[in-house]
């Protein structure tokens, strides 16, 4: 427990700038958030006074400003410090000071894992008020994009082969889904790949869980792109890991393709 | 061991044990191999062939427990630079259950490093030190040295060198350094192993190397010739006039090499044998084995 303490403290240290942002963010996005609550309480509004009326509208417009630049900024930060968090001890090559000291790999993950989940747990809130204006649930989708943005900083030694790696998985993802859909509609037509009766199976499923095909398939991609991480930090095997990552894309697109060419998994509850 | 590198062979059936409590310098041109084997020692890298013991233990095992009883400062290692001094020191007293805490004051008080400062601002010399400093508070049992005076200055690696001369007088300690700043390690070392190429030519103690090693120049008669072809056991011949000059590898005393000169050159009216330097000697190997690969030594 000691070394992952000293582990987080250590990168808490490391990612100071970039933290006390996130910090300002989330001040910013939870202060209106919890002001307008607390002002709307003691002054519910009164259509009759209309200077009253004109002043909460005017804080709640100024509330909902500082929430979107906010949400906003974190959006855009998280991501960044996740790269910046899994860097700062680096998995691959034979430099790196954590690699000749006696720091157990599990306890590196552990640590690295809390600190991730930390920064994401706000945006996971903020995402769950805004999940009211949509109809996935964003922080499905959350979760797989920070899993992925972690996975791939674990098997890439820096920013620029980060972006590397992540701009050809993303776009080698697309055209790969493109052609097998292409294929598999010529030869199939609009049929799914699985049986009717397997596919319902996974249906079900995903419906006891309260999950979309979105949904379903963002917590796939969450699955496996944690297991890239777990298996990198474990193994330190970047090749397999690598591996690892490129059949999991391979195989969620497959099970996408598996429910026709929409994934057409009937929309939860 | 053998460790490979596509179509390179960085290191070539090297069998080497290092006596605990000794401190060993490594020493090889670069791209002799001297890294790979340090990293091969801290599992950093895997032997493609042959084992690694360090500590009693397989080298490719190494785990925690081991690692917390090396010490490791290299030129190539990535210290987290965005932390201070201070931060480091809190950061690595966790981890190691021998961490002493007034020998790490002491040494902190002689590398004079700015402890409020991070590291990413610090010289080469300064990031040497503080890797140094944050090996060498847990009192390791074997410290691993891989080209730490490099791109030093004089005042620095004399710094270093007297802090490490000290320490050495209180610790039990297995110091393996490598390095091809050879002045610099020959004050410290007791053995001496030279790689050349991926191969281990020599491997023995100092005191040892310099007695058996001589520069001899033998003056001949008027009008007297010798081929250097004659001095097969010396290194590196030169006939120039009637003089000439090899590196002898097998000195034990003058008269026994005073027989020697006789019974090769009868003609031999005087010569000289001069002790080399750690430099000298290694210069000498690796030039006879460039010369003539494979050289038994």
């Amino acid at each position: 427990m000691n070394i992952i303490l000293a582990q987080l403290k250590k990168d808490i240290q490391c990612q100071r700038r970039p933290l006390i942002l996130w910090g300002l963010c989330l001040g910013m996005a939870f202060i209106p958030l919890a002001f307008l609550n607390t002002f709307l309480k003691i002054h519910p509004p009164d259509i009759s006074k209309a200077n009253a009326m004109l002043g909460v509208l005017s804080m709640a417009g100024l509330g909902v400003a500082c929430l979107f630049a906010a949400g906003l900024g974190l959006f855009l930060l998280v991501p960044l410090l996740v790269v910046r968090i899994v860097h700062e001890d680096p998995l691959m090559g034979t430099t790196a000071f954590w690699l000749t000291r006696p720091v157990p790999r599990a306890k590196l993950l552990a640590a690295k894992a809390l600190l991730i989940v930390v920064l994401t747990l706000p945006l996971a809130l903020l995402g769950g008020t805004g999940a009211h204006f949509n109809t996935g649930l964003f922080w499905a989708a959350e979760l797989a994009w920070i899993a992925a943005f972690a996975a791939i900083s674990s098997i890439t030694s820096g920013l620029r082969e980060f972006l590397a790696w992540g701009l050809a998985l993303f776009f080698g993802k697309a055209v790969f889904a493109g052609i097998l859909g292409n294929l598999w509609g010529q030869l199939h037509g609009d049929s799914p790949i699985l049986s009717v009766g397997v596919a319902d199976q996974l249906s079900v499923a995903a419906q006891a869980f309260h999950l979309n095909a979105t949904d379903f398939f963002h917590l796939c991609y969450f699955a496996g792109f944690s297991a890239v991480l777990v298996h990198q930090y474990l193994t330190l095997q970047t090749r397999r890991s690598r591996a690892v990552l490129i059949t999991m894309i391979v195989m969620v697109c497959l099970l996408e393709m598996a429910f026709g060419p929409h994934g057409n998994i009937p929309a939860g509850p | 061991m053998s460790c490979r590198f596509g179509k390179v062979e960085a290191v070539r059936n090297l069998t080497l044990a290092v006596l605990a409590g000794s401190i060993y310098a490594f020493l090889g041109t670069n791209g002799a191999g001297k890294t790979t084997t340090i990293k091969t020692l801290l599992n950093l890298i895997k032997p493609d062939s042959g084992t690694a013991r360090v500590l009693g233990a397989d080298s490719t095992l190494l785990g925690p427990r081991e690692l917390a009883q090396i010490g490791y400062v290299s030129e190539n290692q990535e210290l987290p630079e965005r932390l201070t001094v201070k931060q480091l020191i809190a950061y690595c007293r966790s981890l190691y259950p021998t961490w002493d805490e007034s020998l790490c004051r002491r040494l902190t008080e002689k590398f004079a490093l700015p402890a409020d400062r991070p590291m990413k601002g610090f010289s080469r010399g300064m990031k040497i030190k503080a890797a140094l400093l944050v090996s060498l508070a847990y009192r390791p049992q074997l410290l691993l040295l891989d080209e730490p005076f490099s791109g030093l200055d004089p005042l620095v690696r004399d710094d270093l060198i007297q802090g490490m001369l000290e320490l050495s007088e209180q610790e039990n300690w297995t110091v393996f350094i490598s390095s091809h700043d050879i002045e610099e390690v020959e004050r410290l070392a007791d053995h001496v192993g030279i790689i050349d190429s991926g191969v281990l030519t020599l491997s023995e103690s100092s005191e040892n190397l310099r007695t058996r090693f001589r520069r001899v120049d033998a003056i001949l008669e008027e009008g007297a010739t010798a081929s250097p072809a004659l001095f097969k056991d010396g290194l590196l011949p030169e006939v120039s006039g009637s003089t000439i000059r090899w590196v002898e590898s097998h000195y034990v005393n003058d008269e026994e090499l005073g027989s020697r000169i006789k019974a090769w050159l009868p003609d031999c009216r005087a010569w000289t044998g001069t002790p080399l330097t750690l430099r000298e000697i290694f210069i000498s190997l690796t030039r006879a084995q460039r010369a003539a690969s494979p050289l038994s030594l």
